[in-house]
């Protein structure tokens, strides 16, 4: 019965990093950052997020995901 | 919501997309990086493509810059090509999708102290579970258009002089600026949706509703406090250490509850005591489909 989502768990993992990686940099560089600094780190975040979400497109959420045990309620 | 609704995507919906992206197409910017492009290929083309850097007029920098503004653009795109690829390979189920769900507590079977407790004892505890399956491009296409546009919108304010790589980040950044935050912040909005509706399948609509908007206005207020100033005043130090245990707060439960790891079996006896309570539910119909009502 027990069951895990290889591919949620990777993708919430990503989205942790991005996050994380988002606000740290914010909080460090309040005041202090350059527009190029910003865009960059912002960028990258939502490039990385991207890749990830359309991984997860491409490889089938339901095939991995989908709970047989819930089929057979 | 509608009980038992499934969301599929439909072809009618790349059209829709091709259309937005189309009317983007318009975007003077937009014409200018392809023009760009165009002319960089042209350059590689003319030197036989040897040496990517020498044959890029700005560096790699320039390239990486281009290819970043491209990828970004041409998500929604992207997203379609796939959809298309998987309707037209057979084989195995390559689509995605999430399920969430609205269960109402059946009230009846609820005991109070002193008043009812020895009337509550086998009552299921949900009523009805309405679940609703909706598929992954719905959420994730909102999040790619506004990818596109915000990437629009900074090559705009690099292309007008308003951003450069050393403009300090501050209040004092030009209004085009503004329009920029705006829509980002949009976009984070659109991706903590889309990603936790995803990973956190199976859940509530509202918990996932709240986690998103929790998340998104701690990001917000993060992303507007790094124009302020350097210096913080003592006040400003307790509003970080509270807007930091708030994060902590929102964050904990988000990521050790919500995703979907080891939580079947509550779902299964959640649905199991929906089932009970059901009188002619249809047998045979796949439980994540369809509603549940207690008679």
């Amino acid at each position: 019965m027990q069951s895990a989502c290889p591919a949620a768990l990777a993708l919430a993992g990503v989205h942790a990093v991005v996050v994380l990686t988002l606000c740290t940099f914010h909080m460090l560089a309040r005041g202090e950052a350059s527009a190029g600094q910003v865009l960059l780190v912002r960028i990258g975040c939502t490039v990385v997020m991207s890749m990830a979400l359309l991984a997860m497109c491409a490889v089938g959420r339901n095939g991995l995901c989908a709970p047989a045990d819930l089929k057979s309620v | 919501m509608a009980p038992g609704a499934d969301y599929e995507f439909g072809d009618n919906y790349v059209l829709i997309v091709l259309l937005l992206l189309w009317g983007l197409c318009f975007c003077r910017n937009l014409l200018e990086s392809v023009g760009a492009c165009a002319r960089l290929f042209e350059t590689c083309v003319a030197r036989d493509l040897c040496g990517v850097a020498a044959c890029c007029p700005g560096g790699l920098a320039e390239l990486a810059r281009q290819g970043v503004v491209l990828f970004c653009f041409l998500q929604p795109a992207a997203y379609c090509v796939l959809y298309v690829m998987h309707r037209s390979a057979g084989g195995g189920d390559r689509r995605s999708s999430t399920i969430l769900h609205n269960a109402q507590l059946n009230v009846s079977s609820l005991c109070y102290f002193d008043v009812n407790g020895s009337a509550c004892a086998s009552a299921p505890a949900v009523a009805a579970v309405n679940a609703v399956q909706i598929d992954f491009l719905f959420l994730v296409l909102p999040f790619s258009l506004l990818v596109s546009a915000t990437s629009m919108l900074w090559v705009n304010c690099v292309a007008i002089g308003a951003l450069k790589s050393d403009t300090p980040w501050d209040a004092e950044l030009e209004d085009a600026v503004f329009v920029y935050e705006t829509v980002y912040y949009a976009e984070l909005w659109f991706m903590n949706v889309a990603v936790i509706a995803v990973a956190s399948s199976e859940r509530s609509l509202l918990e996932v509703h709240y986690a998103a908007l929790a998340l998104t206005l701690m990001l917000v207020h993060v992303c507007a406090q790094a124009r302020a100033a350097a210096e913080y005043t003592a006040a400003e130090h307790v509003g970080a250490t509270l807007v930091t245990l708030v994060f902590a707060a929102v964050l904990a439960p988000l990521w050790s509850e919500m995703v979907q790891v080891a939580r079947l079996p509550t779902l299964l006896c959640l649905l199991r005591d929906a089932r009970a309570a059901v009188v002619g539910d249809g047998a045979g119909s796949p439980l994540a489909h369809t509603a549940l009502s207690a008679s």
